[in-house]
């Protein structure tokens, strides 16, 4: 078979050593970089980029996959451990990884969670290697109107991160739209609630909120030693991994999260971030132990996770067939690849097929090195809940602000942390969740400038928009997520009623 | 346990307190520096990146500096600092925070530099009431391309389409005041008609747009649209620029076609205002070294670019007709 041949070429040219060790080094500096909160994936390529201008362009695509997928995992570690996701993707990790952790299980939420992503990578990347050139249009199907009702699907999904007070939830997510808006407007210009700051023109980043939301307020409510002992004994690896009772609660979602986060990887606008909040709300709307999520359950961990990394193989599709980012990270990569004379596009398979295999060799390569050192290295991540809590809070805050410093080299973004940092104390003290407000910031602004682009283009017809096809199967479907419940009730009382008045 | 731990975090700590870049370094004696001009550095030198990292300024002011140590042009270290946010807004109020310490700070600018005061975002004017001006390096010309199902061959089908359904056709570009829109604006003047302009904040879904027939036109660069274009996912119309793109032969430029509109973003380099003569000649001879080696040649090349070195009296006046154009052309953006 046509694909056989060509992976097998891509592996041959993986077959010299010394690019198993340049992806070991990228996978180990990917998984430090993402569990650093506030850096992800792509500020990791972006730093270690340089490192790749001497290399063999074999040597510095085996690496820089490794720093892809590393990066995707890290996240989760501090996500799990110390509720402070080190990524966007990751939020979704702590609703049911942080639980876990507190329960004693830090060891299982770990290891499903490298496992989940290392399953959700691979799947995706065959996924990606048959599908490619036929789904490589998808993408492109997709314009405002359709992102638009992405984006509503995606807001739905709030209402399954409220918790206990639905009311919570909902002022939090209204708190988010609210600071999506911040920024210069897209089409007339016009500042809105900038204040006259320069800083505020580009609107407020949802990466130095969410460090504050999460990471500080989980600081300042948390600095109490934890009880957690942490026996020798559990920390044998057999411990750590996840029962298969744990498999067999996860894997349908998996499975399902899989697909769903490359499909919506594969959209240039929709990213890992909202693949995994669409991934976790499936999984809780279709699990038999729906009720319990957000106390620790493992499917939770899973679900978001697998999603994530399919998004990210995801977002390949467009890179590499059409030359089309999909998301920040794959930007980056792109112009990684094309300071490595690899220019992605449509002619990309078939000009450049060596080097095309083999980044989708290296790509399997990341994921099973990331097995490896994700699991090798799970005891020692464990540990980390040894040391001292007023230790690790401090060493937490620092890197922080660090993290906040270095996304926009200004001591505006670490002051937009730290206010957010009170702002989710205040959450934490009055029982507010903080997933929904940082969801309705990432997609608020998305559905704002969506619907003003689609407006312009349908001449302000609402209705022409919303009659897309796609855009109006999508938004069905939210309606009918949102309203189902209700309209199931609604009918079988209906019923109901009309048994007993025949009788 | 404690101990390993521990160690682990030092190595982690120092890993990013090096990553984070040395500071200043002494300036030391090269053998290849002319000692023509009559005025050189004596410490490091910072350069200001308006911008996100991975971006079209970003990538060629990191060029220019990878050419000039590897060249030995200079006998200090140049750094370079990424400033981003409000357009550029905030790289050149941070340029100008570094008013005392003027010989030795510089900035790259794009179109935002002139587009920002225009919308009144920003508190200076790019004149030399605010600004010296010391190099312009390249123009990014664009091609006019639109989705092959319209049928379009070449502007004059676009136009004739225009004037019978006008408001109709919807260009793409990104941002509201960007080169992409004031090309639009231009074409619309000359041309007599009305194309709907629909502002996107991120090049690639544009281009995504562009080929999913979103929207009817679309002016990616041709380091963006290479690709596309060639491939016959978007069908390319007309080059904006001065001569026909090397890559793209059979496309005639606007002017060919009629439409006497040649506009492109340039990018440049600033610094502050009052910088003397000989300290400006230093920079512009520096980076005229810079434009003429064989790198740079590659590097414009590769990424499509146009090279137009002006050194820095020929920049100034440019500088002048590029604002008069810009404030023209953005007086017709709708605002509310």
């Amino acid at each position: 078979m046509d694909l056989i041949q060509n992976l097998a070429l891509g592996f041959s040219i993986l077959a010299n050593p010394m690019v198993i060790v340049y992806s070991v080094i990228g996978v180990v500096c990917g998984v430090i970089i993402g569990a650093l909160p506030g850096l992800g994936p792509s500020v990791g390529i972006a730093v270690l980029l340089p490192m790749c201008y001497g290399l063999a362009p074999i040597n510095a695509l085996a690496m820089l996959c490794g720093i892809y997928y590393g990066a995707m995992y890290g996240g989760s570690i501090t996500a799990i451990l110390i509720n402070t996701p080190g990524d966007s993707a990751a939020i979704m990790t702590t609703l049911d990884g942080y639980p876990l952790a507190r329960k004693g299980h830090a060891g299982k939420a770990l290891g499903m969670s490298c496992l989940a992503s290392v399953i959700g990578g691979t799947v995706s990347i065959v996924m990606f290697m048959t599908l490619a050139p036929i789904v490589s249009n998808f993408a492109t199907k997709f314009g405002p109107s359709e992102y638009f009702a992405l984006m509503v699907l995606g807001l739905t999904s709030i209402a399954g991160m409220t918790g206990k007070s639905p009311a919570k939830g909902f002022l939090a997510a209204f708190i988010g739209l609210f600071v999506a808006g911040i920024g210069i407007d897209l089409v007339f210009g016009t500042p809105k609630f900038v204040f006259g700051n320069v800083n505020l023109y580009s609107g407020i980043d949802f990466v130095p909120v969410a460090m504050g939301l999460f990471g500080i307020a989980e600081i300042c409510c948390n600095y109490k030693d934890n009880n957690l002992v942490i026996n020798k004994e559990s920390l044998k690896l057999k411990e750590l991994l996840p029962t298969k009772e744990d498999w067999k609660f996860s894997l349908p979602h998996i499975g399902r999260g899989t697909l769903l986060g490359f499909i919506i990887g594969m959209l240039p606008g929709a990213g890992a971030t909202i693949a995994s909040f669409l991934s976790y709300d499936m999984a809780k709307r279709t699990s038999k132990r729906s009720k319990e999520f957000g106390t620790g359950v493992i499917e939770g961990v899973a679900a978001p996770e697998c999603a994530n990394n399919a998004a990210s193989m995801g977002a390949m599709v467009p890179m590499l067939t059409l030359g089309v980012p999909g998301s920040g990270a794959t930007a980056i990569m792109m112009g990684a690849l094309m300071m490595l004379g690899i220019t992605p596009g449509p002619s990309f398979f078939t000009k450049s097929a060596e080097i095309a295999w083999g980044l989708v060799a290296s790509m399997y390569l990341g994921n099973v090195i990331l097995v490896c050192i994700g699991l090798g290295a799970l005891s020692l991540f464990v540990r980390i809940l040894n040391v001292k809590t007023t230790t690790l809070n401090a060493l937490i805050f620092a890197f922080i602000l660090m993290g906040a410093y270095a996304l926009e080299n200004s001591m505006f973004t670490v002051g937009i942390t730290l206010f957010f940092g009170v702002i989710g104390y205040f959450f934490k003290k009055l029982q507010v969740p903080a997933a929904p407000m940082v969801l309705a910031l990432v997609l608020g602004a998305i559905t704002e400038t969506n619907l003003r682009q689609a407006m312009i283009l349908e001449r302000n017809n609402f209705l022409q928009v919303i009659s897309h096809p796609i855009s109006a199967v999508i938004i069905f479907l939210a309606i009918l997520l949102a309203f189902g419940n209700p309209i199931k009730k609604l009918v079988i009382k209906c019923f109901k009623n009309k048994k007993n008045n025949e009788k | 346990m404690k101990k390993i731990l521990v160690s682990l975090m030092i190595a982690v700590m120092s890993l990013s307190i090096m990553a984070c870049g040395g500071g200043g370094k002494p300036a030391k004696d090269t053998k290849g520096a002319k000692a023509g001009a009559s005025w050189t550095p004596k410490k490091d030198i910072e350069f200001v990146i308006p911008f996100g990292a991975g971006g079209g300024n970003d990538v060629m002011v990191r060029k220019i500096i990878e050419i000039i140590k590897k060249n030995n042009l200079c006998p200090v270290n140049i750094v370079p600092v990424n400033k981003k946010g409000g357009s550029g807004v905030v790289g050149y109020t941070y340029l100008k925070s570094k008013a005392k310490d003027k010989d030795y700070a510089l900035a790259s600018t794009s179109a935002s530099f002139y587009t920002q005061p225009i919308v009144g975002n920003s508190p200076f004017t790019p004149t030399e009431k605010d600004f010296s001006f010391v190099a312009h390096m390249v123009k990014d010309p664009v091609v006019i391309a639109s989705n092959p199902a319209r049928g379009f061959k070449n502007l004059k089908d676009v136009v004739a389409y225009a004037k019978k359904n006008p408001g109709k056709l919807m260009w793409g570009g990104v941002g509201t005041v960007s080169d992409d829109a004031i090309i639009m604006y231009m074409l619309n003047e000359v041309a007599g008609i009305n194309i709907t302009y629909v502002p996107y904040d991120d090049g690639g879904l544009l281009h995504a747009a562009a080929i999913g027939g979103h929207v009817d036109l679309s002016v990616p660069s041709l380091a963006e649209g290479k690709e596309l274009l060639e491939s016959g996912k978007l069908t390319a119309l007309a080059a904006c620029s001065d001569k026909r793109f090397k890559d793209l032969p059979k496309v005639p430029t606007t002017v060919e076609e009629g439409f006497k509109i040649n506009h492109s973003q340039s990018r440049g380099i600033i610094m502050n205002p009052g910088v003397k003569p000989e300290v400006l000649k230093f920079y512009s001879d520096l980076f005229k070294k810079v434009a003429e080696t064989k790198e740079w040649k590659e590097f414009a090349q590769k990424g499509a670019m146009e090279e137009a070195f002006m050194p820095y009296d020929e920049y100034a006046k440019f500088a002048k007709d590029m604002y008069a154009d810009y404030e023209k052309y953005l007086a017709k953006v709708p605002k509310k």
